[in-house]
């Protein structure tokens, strides 16, 4: 059983724009996978629904009623994920979810996304958010780190275990007490990492974890995933890191998987790399 | 590009380092400390225990100036930093109380102006001393160990951590505007007033973008609406 199973995948964004069409892919243990492809290509969408953050509702329907019903249904769906009780509409919408998992287009750990699996799948999946500023909302970094923890209802002697051990782990001991705020950019990204390595997941998904990050902040950041035995899945424009840490690439564009396949024979591609936004990478070009 | 604007607004500079008695007391002592102070400084009419007929400061409220000058000495906090906070707040609050003379027309309510600053100023000079002695954290932990409700102590860090990230988008938009304004504008025109609400409104748009990532990054790892909270030490 693959960790996460993917088959025929659409999204559509309420208002109306597909951000994912047919998507399919599976990852197994260990693995690593870069995800690549140009601005507003859909690799953000694509980990957002990985970690259940997205409704996953529309794969395995098409036919049922028109497109707009559908996206109205999603946002619907997506109100009642992150309010939960809110109000007797948002139940009969997750309802309306929870019917269409038997045919559900993403399965993680072999469960399908649905609100009783969701625990479930978001210790599986670890998500690190782009912004640091986005993904550090606690006072201090300790409490940061401990938030994934906490929720997970571990007792307060291994999560202040876990917490300990994950900030050495990404090099970052001697910032326990600090706050984020007086963080630079790169130790903050290296802290969303241990605070989402303290849930233990078996699949890390990045989106553009060296995004604004230095070379050296950059090199930082990549010893510390290469050292991690979970799968990753790592979204980036960073082609020459994608190069080094995952031995797969999945091409996605428009919405659409384009490739799939060995990292080395899709990064060599340069017609196919120019006809989607990218370039060939400066490593592979002398070498060719 | 943080450092800057987390000297230029912070309140709490002096908050962490320090080896004062009022460093080294137990938060929930400080915290609860203050509300008292300000409370009682709140609460006395200028006529109790008047020092003379006619001068808007009590008693209770001269302790309370003697208690703040000594807190900020002995804390070691720089006058300088403090009075530049106090002022600030003090330049609001004056252009607010000047509606109670405003709405007699001019012709009295100047004694109650006068009140208004005397409580508002020791009240924020109170805070100022509290807030410069004690991490933000601690106070935090103190707020949840006397029985605040944790969403409110969440909200109120929640606050703490996004005012700069905030502050500091402002600060870009502010710029980026700049570097493009080629003939500086003289004194307040309508297209500068115009200007400066456009850009409020689309702070407002990026913090509510910005809220919904940050939902979002909770849910990512497993929040369900509950704050759970590290355990702390105890402070002897």
């Amino acid at each position: 059983m693959p960790l996460v199973d993917v088959r025929d995948l659409s999204y559509r964004y309420a208002d109306g724009t597909r951000a994912l069409r047919h998507v399919t892919f599976a990852i197994d243990d260990g693995e690593g996978v870069g995800l690549v492809g140009p601005n507003g290509a859909g690799k953000s969408t694509l980990l957002w629904h990985l970690n259940g953050l997205l409704p996953e509702c529309s794969g395995h329907k098409a036919g049922q009623g028109s497109d707009r019903a559908k996206a109205e249904q999603g946002r619907a769906g997506q109100g009642s994920e992150s309010g939960q009780r809110h109000s007797a509409n948002d139940d009969a919408a997750s309802d309306n979810v929870n019917a269409s998992s038997n045919g559900c287009a993403v399965h993680v750990v072999g469960l399908p996304i649905s609100d009783e699996h969701l625990p479930a799948i978001r210790r599986a999946v670890g998500l690190v958010f782009q912004d640091p500023d986005d993904q550090l909302f606690c006072p201090s970094v300790r409490e940061d780190v401990a938030f994934g923890p906490l929720n997970m209802g571990l007792p307060q002697d291994e999560v202040r275990r876990r917490v300990t051990e994950t900030l050495a782990a990404v090099g970052l001991s001697d910032v326990a007490a600090r706050l984020p705020h007086h963080l630079s950019v790169g130790e903050r990204k290296r802290v969303c990492l241990a605070g989402v390595l303290a849930c233990q997941p078996r699949l890390l998904a990045l989106d553009e974890p060296t995004a604004n990050l230095d070379p050296r902040a950059r090199r930082q950041l990549m010893t510390v995933l290469a050292e991690l035995p979970c799968a990753k899945i790592i979204a980036s424009h960073d082609l020459e890191m994608i190069l080094e840490m995952c031995s797969r690439v999945i091409l996605l564009d428009e919405g659409q998987v384009r490739a799939d396949g060995s990292t080395t024979e899709i990064l060599r591609d340069e017609p196919l790399l120019v006809a989607h936004g990218l370039e060939l990478p400066h490593s592979l070009r002398n070498r060719a | 590009m943080q450092p800057d604007s987390i000297n230029r607004y912070s309140l709490d500079r002096y908050s962490r380092g320090g080896t004062s008695l009022l460093h080294r007391a137990d938060p929930r002592v400080k915290l609860l400390a203050a509300v008292g102070l300000i409370l009682s400084i709140g609460f006395t009419p200028p006529d109790f225990l008047p020092l003379a007929t006619g001068v808007p400061i009590s008693m209770i409220q001269l302790i309370a100036l003697a208690l703040v000058v000594v807190g900020v000495q002995s804390a070691g906090i720089p006058w300088r930093y403090f009075l530049r906070r106090l002022g600030g707040f003090g330049l609001v609050l004056l252009l607010l109380s000047l509606s109670i003379p405003l709405a007699q027309g001019f012709r009295g309510g100047w004694d109650v102006l006068l009140g208004v600053l005397v409580k508002g100023l020791l009240s924020f000079a109170t805070i100022l001393v509290l807030v410069n002695t004690t991490p933000f954290e601690r106070l935090l932990w103190a707020m949840r160990r006397l029985g605040m409700p944790g969403l409110l102590v969440s909200t109120i860090a929640a606050m703490y951590r996004y005012v700069f990230v905030l502050l500091d988008e402002l600060e870009r938009m502010r710029r980026a505007r700049s570097a493009r304004t080629f003939v500086p504008a003289r004194g307040l025109s309508t297209a500068e007033l115009r200007n400066g609400a456009t850009r409020i409104g689309m702070l407002m748009v990026r913090a509510s973008d910005r809220a919904e990532r940050v939902h979002a990054a909770m849910l990512a790892r497993g929040f369900d609406g509950d704050f759970p909270m590290l355990d702390e030490p105890e402070l002897n």
